[in-house]
């Protein structure tokens, strides 16, 4: 406590007592050189004090439109990559129709026609409509850190609905192919490495009449059901009569092969 | 009187010019600040006392707001910047307080 004690007993400057033991008695004058001197200070430290003050005040805006400048720039990214990618589908669509249209001509061609239509409708190259039941899921109302959907929920959702009988399935309208990915990442689900806000729209194509039932049967289903029940995840599903599911156009095999002769 | 006229000068000044601090002085201005204001009510004090001195004044104003800066420099180089602020605040304003105490007692006699 010592050095509180002291810190109380002399907080003047132990210059000002030496300096007045040691002046001479008789300078008036000083005085007014003592003012000036104060005023000076005084200055200086309004000075310091304003440009502190203001410093303080205007990087607080700045902050703040660099966020926005943030923001802004990735919603054009954003725009870019959906423009990019409607012209992609466009083009896709083009080459398809030419392709059919060469490969009409011969009779092997139309063999060879009817099989890529199969495998294009399974691995989801194309986009494909029929009956099928849309679940839109989402975060309970107040979402605490244990009302929030994780990827691992929406996977579970999904699988549910693939035992169900699901034979297209889409994401906020991304396609789900054999190589679509759903993470979590920081506090966002990404679904085909574009991230997602709820509430989460889930489009299955498949037989409408039994797919609930079969769907809330499912372990997946029976997981989401748990997490309606316990956390007050808002879950709707609804039967449709046509529902349709968007082709994932940028499914491509970059390294994989057919291994030998046909 | 002529001291406060001083400050408000000062504070006109500061926000009409408004010059643009370098980053790398950013942490050390509010500290400077702190250490100016300790010095200046030292100064105030010593001259309610009579024992003013100009030339002390001036040394004390200037290495206060050095050793205020250097030690948040310091503090900062070994990663307890923070800290070391919050000490130099510490030790300033109790100093601030019982000089203003005095300042007090001098100017209402209470």
């Amino acid at each position: 406590m010592s050095l509180l004690n002291n810190l109380m007993a002399h907080p003047l400057d132990d210059g000002y007592a030496v300096a007045a033991r040691t002046r001479p008695k008789q300078d008036k004058p000083a005085r007014t050189r003592h003012r000036a001197m104060l005023v000076a200070a005084t200055l200086v430290l309004g000075f310091l004090l304003a440009v502190a003050t203001s410093q303080n005040y205007r990087s607080a805006p700045e902050a703040e439109k660099q966020r926005k400048e943030l923001i802004t720039r990735i919603n054009q990214a954003d725009n870019r990559l959906s423009t990019m990618r409607t012209r992609q589908a466009q083009l896709a669509d083009e080459v398809r129709r030419l392709q059919a249209s060469g490969l009409s001509n011969t009779s092997s061609g139309a063999a060879l026609q009817q099989q890529l239509d199969t495998l294009e409708l399974q691995t989801g190259a194309i986009a494909v409509t029929g009956p099928g039941i849309k679940a839109v899921v989402d975060d309970a109302k107040d979402a605490d850190k244990e009302g929030r959907l994780l990827d691992v929920d929406l996977q579970q959702l999904v699988n549910g609905l693939w035992t169900a009988g699901a034979e297209a399935i889409s994401v906020n309208g991304h396609r789900l192919t054999s190589m679509t990915a759903i993470r979590g990442a920081g506090s966002a689900i990404t679904v085909d490495y574009s991230s997602l806000t709820p509430p989460y729209t889930v489009h299955a194509i498949g037989d409408n009449t039994t797919m609930p039932a079969r769907f809330a049967q499912s372990s997946g289903g029976q997981w989401v059901q748990y997490l309606v029940s316990n956390f007050d995840v808002r879950m709707t599903i609804t039967t449709e009569e046509s529902l349709l599911v968007p082709a994932d156009a940028t499914i491509a095999l970059r390294y994989a092969k057919v291994s030998g002769p046909r | 009187m002529i001291a406060v006229l001083g400050l408000v000068i000062g504070v006109v000044i500061g926000l009409l010019v408004a010059p643009d601090v370098p980053d790398w002085a950013q942490p050390y201005l509010p500290i400077a600040v702190v250490a100016a204001l300790d010095a200046v009510f030292g100064a105030l004090r010593a001259f309610l006392d009579g024992i003013f001195d100009d030339k002390v004044f001036v040394v004390s104003f200037i290495s206060n707001v050095l050793i205020a800066a250097l030690i948040v420099y310091l503090g900062d180089q070994l990663g307890v910047g923070s800290q070391l602020s919050t000490g130099v605040v510490v030790v300033l304003g109790i100093r601030i307080f019982t000089n203003m105490a005095a300042i007090r007692r001098h100017v209402f006699r209470a």
